[in-house]
């Protein structure tokens, strides 16, 4: 398709870049950044996971700049990323060695180191709490002070927050399928063109980037019946993960940078066709996310099967998942395309002339 | 007081205390800075369980310095954006690896930081540990 471009308008934009600001400033109470990141967690959590950068100061404040919009927030992170050096590679990480704070089993009751709900909204009845209109900070203050008191108080000695991976048992029974390892090195796909067919790690560094909506409608798409996943929630985990790098002047030594908090799911998929063990996705995505994990794991398994489904083309999963591409591309449908519109109503005109002209004759 | 137990003390440590306990460092000694306090992005490599594939998950923003004291370096990288604690770090930590005697008092006050944390850290897991869940089925065993 062919661009042609436009000029003009430069005092209208003006006025329109303007009345954002007039939208974003209504109201008498500033937004403070502070309670954004604080109390808007699971917000900021989806932006640094589709921005693929975790910074929530500034994911706070790419929400206050953009008026609470995803899309824009996220246009806003990358693009302030790209102006950065990247200086360092972490070490390896691995969710074993996550500080817990949440964990699940849908398929088993009983695990090794125990279930623990954490933060969840999926007890809580979905009805509107009339009474936050009226609540004040002194209240909240004194909420939490009754809270921490009435902890069981800490036990002494060790306080592990680690615990062992609930599919290392199946693992050890030999029921879980094999698979061949991947010891390749990482494809980066924020430096390189998406390489297709993907490797693994392309994939996952893609998934885990892509936008939560389209992630979970797809993986959606797949159990109801678009795909062939059936699948149980082996372990979903959310906690800490603890970065280092190495120390510069001790190479043999790690340094550390700081925690990030991710949300991380082995998902059990059911027996392949024809196969032997149990099929498992993975998910892991930065903040808290159940949903995006879990869906994470679903896309994972389906785009290892040799089916004919959406969910199984990896050119369709992979490459319409990026909130900043899939936003950026319809949203540059309301620009001006007044030459290629205008040329499309020519030919037009001309087939409809012609064939009142064979008509009349 | 090795590199990775004077990070993370230092990490979770307020801005405030760490450039507290630099300040005096920075006014009796000559400190060089070899790399200028400067913003960094620190990419998250990680593996993952089906085919222990690493991956890479995304990045995280830091700051990063190194400075020069009394002839032996020193270095920080520590999560956010917090350049004047970058440095304060690179400067404690040129006083950890250099033979003044100002070490001391530094590192017994990051150890009663470093209790500090501990406690805190305990006290999370306590409140999360207060949802721990046992589920019952009702009529079969597994």
């Amino acid at each position: 398709m062919g661009y042609v471009a436009v000029t003009g308008g430069q005092e209208a934009i003006q006025a329109s870049i303007q009345l954002l600001k007039e939208y974003r400033s209504k109201g008498e109470r500033p937004v403070g950044l502070q309670v954004l990141r604080d109390r808007m967690g699971l917000l900021i959590d989806r932006i640094m996971s589709e921005a693929g950068l975790y910074a929530p100061d500034y994911a706070a404040l790419a929400l206050k700049q953009c008026e609470g919009s995803p899309e824009e927030a996220v246009f806003l992170l990358r693009a302030y990323r790209s102006t950065l050096p990247r200086n360092y590679t972490s070490r390896t990480v691995s969710g074993d060695q996550m500080h817990i704070r949440r964990r699940i089993s849908s398929a088993f009751k009983d695990i090794p180191g125990g279930q623990i709900l954490g933060p969840t909204y999926d007890y809580v009845h979905r009805l509107l709490d009339f009474g936050l209109l009226e609540e004040t900070e002194g209240e909240l203050r004194q909420w939490r002070q009754e809270f921490e008191a009435g902890l069981p108080a800490s036990p002494e000695g060790e306080l592990p927050d680690t615990a062992p991976r609930v599919l290392d048992l199946l693992r050890a029974e030999g029921l879980i399928e094999q698979v061949e390892e991947d010891h390749s090195q990482p494809c980066d796909v924020t430096m390189e063109k998406l390489p297709l067919p993907a490797p693994r790690s392309a994939i996952l560094q893609t998934l885990t980037r892509a936008d939560t909506g389209f992630v979970s409608g797809l993986a959606y798409s797949d159990i109801r019946g678009f795909g062939m996943s059936h699948p149980t929630i082996g372990e979903l985990r959310y906690g800490s993960l603890e970065i280092e790098v190495d120390y510069p002047l001790d190479e043999d030594a790690a340094w550390y940078v700081g925690d990030i908090f991710v949300t991380e799911v082995e998902g059990l998929m059911g027996t392949r066709a024809g196969g032997e063990g149990i099929g498992v996705g993975y998910g892991c995505v930065i903040g808290r996310n159940d949903t995006k994990a879990i869906a994470m794991s679903v896309l994972d398994h389906a785009l290892t099967l040799q089916i004919d489904s959406p969910t199984s083309d990896m050119e369709f999963v992979l490459l319409h998942g990026d909130c900043l591409e899939m936003n950026g591309f319809i949203s540059h449908l309301k620009l001006p395309h007044y030459v290629t519109f205008q040329s499309k109503l020519d030919s037009l005109r001309k087939r409809k002339r012609r064939l009142e002209d064979e008509q009349g004759n | 007081m090795e590199p990775r137990r004077f990070s993370k003390i230092i990490e979770k440590c307020l801005a405030e205390r760490v450039k507290e306990l630099a300040r005096p460092i920075v006014e009796q000694h000559q400190v060089t800075v070899i790399r200028k306090p400067a913003k960094t992005l620190v990419m998250v490599r990680m593996r993952e369980t089906v085919a222990k594939a690493e991956f890479y998950l995304g990045e995280l923003l830091a700051a990063e310095a190194m400075v020069e004291l009394e002839g032996a370096k020193g270095f920080s990288l520590l999560m956010g954006d917090d350049l004047d604690k970058a440095f304060s770090a690179a400067v404690l930590d040129a006083l950890r690896r250099s033979q003044l005697p100002q070490w001391e008092t530094v590192r017994l006050a990051l150890e009663r930081e470093e209790e500090r944390q501990r406690q805190e850290e305990r006290r999370e897991i306590c409140r999360h540990n207060a949802s721990r869940v046992q589920f019952n089925t009702l009529d079969v065993e597994y």
